[in-house]
């Protein structure tokens, strides 16, 4: 499809993701063992035909810019077309930083009215889902719309975290109320849009005038109801927005189980990422691995139980990891424990220390919004001294290193930071 | 390293290794739950700064070319220099096939030639070895050398299967090609440098003369005339020719000395698949093994290697066996001492293969010569053959492959009765 531009917003914070995103940007976050999550829009992207793909970056890019590189494993290294970043930049009539997820694209405005392309297709790069985008593009194009979304239902419990769409009968979008305390609807927009061209550029050079934080949910997509044809287009298989600590292990746990909700091994849709040359793991015989995903270059002599794990990871001999989420290289010494935690790269566990066992279960004291399920997030780089005990919705910040445990067992919803990182403690 | 060229001889057809080889060249072998064999010399070229490579391909060279393409996983898709497979061709007045090792670099000399290069390092794509040639090129240039070769001491009873020789100081002073008794202990691992104008002059001399073995031919009368080096190289090499070592080579890299592929200051590049990682499942046991990403086991696999893609049912069992790419062995199936080849399906509750070791003749392809042995009481099955659900059979086979259910039930494509 060289008639329709992409554009993926990946300049979001996700502070919700607590230490895994303080360094990088929520899309960069690995996934699944061996991919990152803007493998998954990518992989839509160019299985679905899309090959002219800008990515909107702001926050944190340097890990992603890396990752995506010139786009050689998703074949976007090509002439025509393939994948650019749109930084923010300093230019003659002032610089500014993006200011919400449509003033990026106001910012880069001259892209859009440059462009030849009839669509533009906006996408997150901070959602899990396997989709075809050029079924939509053509209802899109059949129904004459100048915006069609991709709507998801959701439970009702949650609509008040998403945009709610309410249709009529031939789905037509007839109201959108951004994160609603009482619902009409469960039907939730998924923060993919596309958009006649023409009726784009016109809608936000009118409304950058008094929005300088343009943002799609919040001001586009309602001003588009009185101004044009908004129709949604039902999408019915799996989808994540991997907004928080929580959906991220949900999401990972999602993969497990012999009938997976989120099923990887999908010889049509292979998701696509950088490989690493790794050579394939080694299963001990002393080890015991059930309902787990395993990545390659992992040796394992201990006990892995629904567990996710990325390349490199070393599970010593006596060592269990259980429900929990580990990155590349990470070493988990003997005798260790590793109970419903997200462990981020290269972390080193002691041997005989017990991270994510719960106590009382008390909340985070610095993100009690965030760490509240049960699930202790580790990052990276961090040394847990051998026989030291973490409790469960702990946050050990990136680098902590021995000297930083001061006490041997961190209560439930202990924040423990270094300085070491580098970065303010918010 | 602008100064070294490889040459990799990949044109064997590796008759020892039986149905494995019938559908690729040997140096396209499948090793180690993701390699080919190949990437132990493409990689030790990279790795020794060698980026000036060509390959010479010539029986069932596809597999090859596919696994190669432009080099890009060995970084050799290069502006200056790179890989390039060399394939018989027609001329105006010859159009052969490589009659020997030697006719094979005398046929590309123009390639040899096209680099000014001062050495050549001549190379099997068929051995198994982590090594750094830039220490054999230290000490041809040191030494100025003509020809240094790669040796390493081996047991006396091994000596039947090298090139055996004897050296004062670094020189040779003997060369044994394949002795059955000798008091030799220098085994030649058949990696050669060659000073390229050395290499071109001796090509010259004796090709034309209808000679085309590069160690008959070359490299013995080297040796009488003093010319040729010798580099101790003591580190693991195998050549996995035949069926069993190429079994037991594979197996000792298991979880005790996976060390050897797990060491990353030099790696073994392959070709990456686009694959999942692999997949345990609630019911699954694992030990003593290799598993590549997207495997998905649901049964039982101890002291095997399963390459990408493969698939174990639930309440099968696997055992001191090794799994091609996308192998199958479907629920309540018993796989011992098998190597299954690339998409071989074996369906619910077959059993193959016997649990102990035990000498057989597997048998040999129809247009073969080799008759294929074993002493591990191996089971083979070729590439793409089915194994009927239910079917048993508990003694060393080679069966062809692609092989209907049907066709397995009646007994064709059983290997042992062609010309055993």
């Amino acid at each position: 499809m060289s008639d329709t531009d992409v554009f993926i917003l990946v300049g979001g914070q996700g502070s919700r993701l607590s230490v895994l995103s303080e360094h990088r940007a929520k899309p960069a976050v690995p996934f699944a063992g061996k991919y990152r999550i803007i493998d998954f829009a990518l992989t839509n992207c160019v299985y679905s035909g899309f090959f002219h793909i800008y990515m909107l970056t702001q926050y944190r890019p340097r890990s992603l810019v890396e990752h995506v590189g010139a786009g050689k494993p998703w074949d976007l290294d090509r002439k025509w077309g393939g994948v650019a970043f749109l930084h923010p930049q300093q230019s003659f009539d002032g610089s500014s930083w993006y200011g919400g997820t449509a003033d990026a694209l106001v910012q880069n405005l001259d892209v859009l009215q440059h462009s030849q392309a009839e669509d533009a297709l906006i996408l997150s790069g901070d959602h899990v889902y396997k989709m075809n985008y050029e079924w939509l593009l053509r209802a899109h194009r059949e129904r004459g719309s100048d915006l069609t979304l991709c709507a998801v239902e959701v439970p009702w419990e949650e609509t008040r975290h998403f945009g709610i769409v309410v249709t009529d009968d031939s789905g037509r979008v007839i109201e959108f109320e951004e994160k609603p305390v009482q619902a009409q609807s469960n039907l939730a927009s998924m923060g993919v849009y596309v958009f006649k061209r023409e009726p784009l550029i016109r809608i936000l050079q009118e409304l950058q005038r008094d929005h300088p934080n343009l943002d799609f949910g919040k001001d586009v997509i309602p001003a588009m109801l009185s101004r044009g044809n908004v129709m949604t287009y039902r999408y019915g298989g799996y989808w994540l927005d991997i907004g928080s600590v929580h959906s991220y292990h949900n999401a990972s746990m999602d993969l497990l189980g012999n009938e997976p909700r989120l099923n990887l091994f999908d010889g049509q849709w292979h998701v696509l990422t950088t490989e690493h040359n790794r050579p394939p793991t080694c299963v001990e015989s002393s080890a015991r691995v059930r309902d787990s995903m395993i990545t390659d270059g992992c040796q394992i002599s201990g006990e892995v139980v629904g567990s996710v794990l990325g390349p490199g990871v070393v599970v010593e001999e006596g060592a269990r990891v259980e429900h929990s989420v580990l990155m590349d290289d990470c070493v988990v010494r003997r005798g260790a424990l590793v109970t419903r935690c997200i462990v981020d790269k290269r972390v080193k566990i002691g041997s005989r220390a017990q991270i994510g066992v719960a106590g009382d279960g008390r909340a985070n004291l610095e993100q009690p919004e965030v760490l509240r399920y049960g699930i202790t997030v580790v990052g990276k780089d961090a040394r847990i001294p051998a026989h030291q005990v973490v409790g469960t919705n702990c946050l050990v910040d990136m680098l902590a290193g021995p000297d930083d445990f001061a006490q041997r067992h961190l209560a439930d919803g202990t924040a423990l930071r270094t300085e070491r990182s580098h970065h303010p403690v918010r | 390293m602008s100064s070294v060229q490889a040459f990799v001889l990949a044109g064997g057809r590796g008759d020892r290794l039986g149905v494995i080889t019938k559908h690729r060249a040997k140096a396209a072998v499948p090793f180690g739950g993701r390699y080919r064999i190949i990437d132990f010399t493409l990689s030790n070229c990279v790795n020794s700064r060698v980026h000036n490579v060509y390959v010479a391909a010539q029986y069932a060279p596809r597999s090859l070319q596919e696994h190669i393409g432009l080099g890009r996983a060995w970084d050799l898709d290069r502006r200056d220099g790179g890989i390039c497979i060399l394939l018989p061709y027609t001329g105006r007045t010859d159009s052969l096939w490589y009659r020997g090792t030697a006719d094979a670099l005398h046929r590309n000399l123009d390639m040899l030639l096209a680099r000014d290069t001062e050495m050549t390092l001549v190379l099997s794509g068929d051995q198994v070895y982590r090594m750094n040639y830039g220490e054999m090129i230290r000490q041809h240039r040191r030494n100025r050398s003509r020809v240094t070769i790669a040796v390493k001491p081996v047991d006396a009873t091994d000596s039947a299967r090298f090139g055996m020789v004897s050296v004062d100081g670094t020189r040779v002073t003997r060369f044994e090609e394949k002795p059955e008794t000798t008091d030799l202990r220098l085994a030649s691992l058949g990696i050669y440098l060659f000073e390229t104008q050395y290499l071109v002059r001796r090509l010259h001399e004796v090709v034309p003369s209808g000679h085309y073995d590069l160690v008959l031919d070359m490299l013995i009368p080297a040796v009488r005339d003093g010319d040729v080096a010798a580099h101790i190289f003591e580190g693991f090499w195998e050549d996995v020719g035949e069926l069993d070592t190429f079994y037991n080579t594979s197996r000792s890299l298991l979880p005790a000395s996976s060390a050897y592929l797990m060491d990353r200051r030099r790696p073994i590049y392959t070709r990456s698949e686009e694959r999942p990682p692999a997949k345990f499942g609630a019911t699954a046991s694992v030990a003593n093994s290799v598993v590549a990403n997207g495997c998905r086991i649901f049964g039982h696999v101890e002291r095997s290697i399963l390459f990408p893609g493969v698939l174990v049912g639930e309440g099968a069992v696997v055992r001191d066996s090794i799994l091609f790419s996308e192998a199958s062995v479907y629920r309540h199936a018993r796989v011992t001492r098998c190597i299954l080849d690339k998409r071989v399906v074996i369906g619910d509750g077959a059993v193959l293969g016997q649990e102990d070791a035990s000498e057989a003749v597997l048998g040999r392809l129809a247009d073969s010569e080799v008759l294929v042995h074993t002493h591990e009481g191996l089971t083979v099955i070729g590439k793409e053959t089915r194994i009927p659900p239910g079917f048993e059979c508990r003694r060393p086979t080679m069966l062809d492959s692609m092989l209907s259910e049907d066709a397995v039930r009646q007994g064709i494509g059983d290997l042992s009765g062609v010309g055993a």
